[in-house]
């Protein structure tokens, strides 16, 4: 039942990670990405990898949620590998039979692409979804961002576009359930059947939800007005972020972890890609 | 008595191995006699949505059975799609299922899936829209262009159509007025009276229970913790009122009315018994 | 002048397809400051247009609407209507729809962000605005795994927050369950009694418009009833006709009444009722 899915992969807590400014840890992901792709050789990979793991132990994240984490993106990291072991040509043939040759460097440059996939999502997910609530994240962007108000891009509203969607993401899957229990229970059948015959069935369900999202949205509209809301308009915010030491030293780390991922890759052998 | 409907120590959990782990049902027994209308009270959350769910084969127990008749609906997959035209099912507020362009048509949704001829369906249609007074005007508008009572009892009408064996309805009159709540129990209890079907309703309001059920079953954290007629149930009103459970208050009136040495029963559940017990014991009245 | 002053309110929508339906027909009524009021009618009956009249989200067809002296059916504008939604705040029926943080106490300083107020002062008024409605221990809670109840509490702080002379309840406990119900009956009488905020009630509940001063009952063509309790409720013709019921015990003394019993008319609660039942049949046997 969707009613199982957790959504939302935020986990309280009160470790370095957690208490860091969201817009700190926006920044130190994004430097973060950067060392990903910096990291020119298994080695600085590796290093990445330890680095990745050792924020697991810091947020006090448990390895298990982390590495369910990974199951959406199992399928992504088997392809390109696949396909990378059977298309990289190199010099040092490993193996051929009929038209299919292996070369030690598709082997090599299959485990780089899905260590660098999984070392990406992995720390992104440890820095970013794991240890931030998603209103300190769109705050965070909001404020982040808030420069490109001055050239008349809407920060704010694309902000509280992000917002709601996170508020209603469970209440509309809750919603879906909802009907699809109750159109199932007048015996509609969603699971059998030609393609078409189970796109139509999908009728049932979807015009009452959009039914229910126009209701929905059109009362939230008006609650909000109701407490004065007229967009950016003057606003002011109850949580003012402020940056403290404590921002600077994680940001600290992670340039030094990307220097030295750099460096790594630089003066260490093996191939690079 | 014959039961409609056993169940049989149902347990059922919701998100095992997370932090959200909720206990929905807790070994769980009871019987539904057939031909009456048995009533479950009990707290948002008590686990009684999850349990109607599971009367109709929507949702497997983790632990244990329930019997349908004589079948136990998740022995086997036939079964269990079954009893979606088996038990009848009304969710809260199922005005929010309804999609079709017309109200006939939404009506007819169930006994098409149901595979029935296009005379037995129109017949059916046009039998359930009757019991719960829909004229046939109603039945060529669009439903979302009519009356939030109108548009539930549209919805209802959509399940009388599937004739189930058991109808059960989860608040089926809530955020009604009063008038569309008469409304919707008077088109219950027409059906009820013409077809002899077993019902179970879900309700918070206890007048309506003391009103319409024969028998009641109460729940409280995933538990029973009491079953019986309307009568014995009614009897506990110190455990019920623990639980935040207050008897109508024409129930109470006249049980306080009986302690003060007037002569009235103590099971009186609508104002007319009322009345009419007042009248009987005391006197017409002057007129 | 009364704090709120309807005079002569008329409201139709527009619908395209059919003509114009109306659902206020010339209605006034006033309303004083630091009253509790109870809006009764049947769905449909217009008490939520004239809700949402008062807070200038529908603007009436004919008639004029004073609050605190002001007419806001004259000169339309942000400015005006941002002063009067500071002035009364709103609490919905559908406790979803009206909650849009992720976070409780994110929500419950919507408002006073939006008026511009000083962090600190906001800080402030929501850890107030959740100790009025006692739900201080979910100020980081996330809204969409509370009860109904409890996101109504939530939906209370938000408007208390933003410190309003009057707050309208738009059959706001309609969806609850009884305990939900219950709840918000006191917070509603203690924000009433204790803050000496007006309170508007709108509801179809009898039960719960016995807890105000006065009842207003409308119908499509206007105001049918209006008194105290007490007042109202000695009507239970007027009532039932309007497809409302009065509470079971009041109605049984009313009907006993009827038959000749020596009953006085709109007693409220079980107690008085049995006593003046018990008197009437003992006179009765003299």
């Amino acid at each position: 039942m969707l009613k199982d899915v957790t959504l939302g992969q935020y986990l309280p807590g009160n470790t370095l990670l957690h208490k860091t400014d969201p817009r700190m840890k926006l920044i130190i992901t994004v430097l973060f990405i950067v060392s990903v792709f910096v990291a020119s050789n298994l080695y600085a990979l590796l290093a990445l990898l330890a680095f990745s793991v050792i924020l697991i132990f810091v947020s006090k994240l448990s390895p298990k949620i982390v590495f369910r984490g990974l199951k959406p993106i199992i399928f992504i990291v088997i392809f390109t590998s696949v396909v990378s072991i059977f298309w990289k040509k190199g010099e040092n043939l490993l193996f051929s039979f009929w038209k299919i040759e292996i070369y030690e460097e598709g082997i090599m440059y299959a485990l780089m692409i899905a260590l660098r996939i999984i070392v990406l999502i992995m720390g992104t997910n440890v820095l970013l979804s794991y240890t931030t609530s998603p209103i300190a994240l769109t705050d965070g962007l909001e404020q982040l961002l808030s420069p490109l108000k001055k050239i008349k891009i809407p920060v704010h509203d694309f902000s509280m576009i992000m917002t709601i969607a996170l508020r209603f993401i469970p209440t509309l899957i809750e919603e879906t359930d909802r009907i699809m229990s109750a159109q199932r229970s007048r015996g509609a059948d969603f699971s059998t059947g030609s393609l078409i015959k189970r796109a139509k069935a999908l009728i049932p369900i979807f015009i009452p939800l959009f039914a229910s999202l126009i209701r929905r949205a059109d009362e939230l509209a008006v609650a909000m007005e109701c407490r004065c809301y007229v967009g950016d308009n003057g606003r002011t915010s109850m949580n003012k972020l402020k940056y403290s030491a404590r921002d600077f030293i994680v940001l600290f780390v992670m340039i030094a972890v990307g220097v030295g991922v750099f460096f790594i890759g630089k003066y260490t052998g093996g191939p690079k890609f | 008595m014959q039961n409609a409907i056993t169940v049989q120590n149902v347990t059922y959990v919701y998100g095992e191995g997370t932090p959200f782990r909720v206990v929905a049902l807790d070994n769980v027994s009871l019987n539904i006699e057939k031909g009456k209308l048995t009533g479950i009270i009990g707290h948002t959350g008590s686990g009684k949505s999850t349990l109607l769910q599971m009367l109709n084969g929507l949702v497997k127990p983790d632990i244990g059975k329930i019997i349908v008749g004589e079948d136990d609906i998740y022995s086997n997959k036939k079964l269990r799609r079954e009893a979606a035209f088996r038990v009848g099912l009304v969710f809260q507020y199922p005005e929010y299922q309804l999609f079709e362009d017309t109200v006939r048509k939404d009506i007819a949704f169930g006994p098409k899936n149901m595979g029935l001829s296009d005379e037995e369906i129109e017949t059916r249609v046009k039998e359930a829209a009757a019991f719960v007074g829909l004229s046939e005007e109603i039945l060529e508008k669009s439903p979302f262009d009519i009356s939030g009572g109108q548009k539930r009892r549209v919805a209802i009408a959509g399940i009388l159509a599937m004739k189930p064996d058991i109808l059960v309805l989860d608040e089926p009159a809530s955020g009604l007025d009063p008038i569309g709540r008469r409304e919707i129990f008077g088109g219950l209890e027409n059906y009820r009276n013409a077809t002899g079907t077993t019902m179970v309703i879900v309700s918070h309001s206890m007048e309506d229970m003391a009103r319409y059920a024969d028998d009641l079953i109460v729940f409280e954290n995933g538990k029973v913790i009491m079953q019986g007629t309307k009568q014995e149930v009614f009897a506990k009103e110190k455990e019920l009122r623990a639980i935040g459970l207050e008897l109508p208050q024409i129930t109470r009136l006249a049980r306080r009315l009986s302690d003060m040495g007037i002569s009235v029963s103590r099971d009186i559940y609508t104002v007319d018994e009322a009345l009419d017990a007042l009248l009987s014991a005391y006197g017409g009245g002057d007129k | 002048m009364s704090y709120i002053e309807v005079k002569n309110v008329s409201f139709s929508y527009e619908e395209d397809s059919q003509e114009g339906k109306t659902v206020l027909d010339n209605v006034s009524l006033s309303i004083e400051k630091g009253e509790f009021v109870a809006v009764l009618g049947r769905n449909g009956s217009g008490k939520s247009t004239l809700a949402k009249l008062l807070n200038m989200i529908l603007v009436p067809s004919e008639g004029q609407i004073f609050i605190d002296g002001i007419n806001i059916t004259e000169d339309v504008c942000e400015e005006l209507m941002l002063k009067v939604r500071r002035k009364i705040g709103m609490v919905f029926q559908n406790p979803d729809n009206q909650i849009f943080a992720t976070i409780v106490e994110e929500d419950v300083a919507f408002g006073p962000e939006n008026l511009g107020i000083e962090s600190s002062e906001i800080r402030r008024r929501v850890d107030e605005a959740l100790a009025t409605v006692d739900m201080s221990q979910y100020a980081r809670h996330a809204p969409h795994k509370l009860s109904g109840g409890q996101k109504q509490r939530i939906a209370i702080a938000g408007v208390l927050a933003m410190d309003p002379e009057c707050i309208i309840f738009d059959e706001s406990t309609s969806m609850l369950d009884p305990h939900g119900r219950a709840e918000i009956c006191e917070v509603m009488q203690k924000l009433n009694k204790e803050r000496g905020k007006t309170i508007i009630h709108i509801t179809h509940n009898m039960d719960e418009a016995e807890l105000a001063d006065r009842i207003i009952v409308l119908d499509e063509i206007g105001i049918r009833l209006e008194g105290s309790p007490k007042e109202v409720f000695s009507d239970i013709k007027t009532i039932t006709e309007l497809g409302l019921e009065a509470p079971q015990a009041t109605e049984l003394c009313a009907r006993l009444a009827e038959r000749g019993f020596d009953i006085p008319l709109g007693i409220i609660g079980e107690e008085s009722c049995a006593k003046a039942i018990q008197e009437a049949l003992v006179s009765r046997k003299k």
